[in-house]
């Protein structure tokens, strides 16, 4: 585990069943009553080696066969770019402001799905090569099971500093959305049957936790 | 709850660099100890 120092404080981490190395990254404060919640990115890298390259973005996916990749991972809150392109989802830290109950919770899409519909082509050799055909994948990334890997490892973690187990749980399931995006750079947010977002969210203590959601 | 058995700070004092310090706290401090460590699942 090493932390990647910018303006915000980020981590880097490995678990078990993961070739990829996980990134997760401070961004703000958010408002609830009573409350101080932290929200952070969680980004998955994964190992350029591993099947699930293939469900990256073709940028993603292009970051992975640099020579530097894993330098630019170490590092990662310092390279433009490199969280959104390999983010999975968003983690939540809160606790009370008399510091007597914790929230720890993650809400990520079942799949992170991107069409491309025009297609993209690329120059290779002096020729216009066709990547990725029209109305087809350019990402499509099962980030929920990896989402939740991490969170479950950090979640028993908690437990295991607390020497407690969770007093409360919540899951909820919501419609999500995939990404469609053309040549002229026009991006759009669509319906989609398939996918989900998943919110899971585990309180320590006895308290009324739907409040701060 | 133990919250003290892992995290010393004080949220109120600096919300923004206390709840950075808290999730610091939850995932260093189960990498020193190599057997929980690895019972938990990181690696």
């Amino acid at each position: 585990m090493k932390q990647s120092i910018n303006a915000v404080e980020g981590w880097i981490a490995k678990i078990r069943g993961y070739a990829g190395i996980f990134g997760l990254h401070f961004e703000g404060i958010e408002e609830t009553p009573g409350w101080f919640t932290g929200s952070f990115g969680l980004c998955y890298f994964a190992d350029p080696d591993e099947a699930l390259v293939e469900h990256c973005s073709l940028l993603a996916a292009a970051y992975c066969q640099r020579p530097d990749y894993i330098s630019l991972v170490r590092e990662f809150l310092q390279h433009d770019k490199m969280a959104s392109y390999f983010r999975v989802g968003k983690l939540f830290l809160a606790i009370d402001i008399r510091q007597r109950y914790l929230y720890l919770g993650m809400e990520s899409l079942s799949v992170q799905r991107s069409i491309a519909k025009d297609g993209v082509c690329l120059q290779h050799n002096g020729h216009m090569v066709q990547v990725i055909k029209p109305g087809e994948y350019d990402q499509d990334f099962p980030a929920l099971p990896v989402t939740q890997a991490f969170f479950d490892v950090l979640a028993s973690s908690l437990v295991f500093h607390l020497e407690q187990s969770p007093d409360w749980m919540l899951e909820r399931c919501f419609p999500g959305v995939e990404i469609v995006y053309d040549n002229e750079g026009i991006i759009r947010k669509s319906p989609a049957s398939d996918i989900h977002e998943v919110l899971i969210g585990l309180g320590f203590g006895d308290c009324r936790f739907g409040d701060i959601l | 709850m133990k919250l003290r058995n892992f995290f010393q700070g004080d949220i109120r004092d600096d919300a923004e660099n206390g709840i950075q310090e808290l999730m610091r706290a939850i995932l260093v401090r189960a990498q020193f100890s190599p057997g929980v460590r690895h019972a938990i699942g990181w690696r």
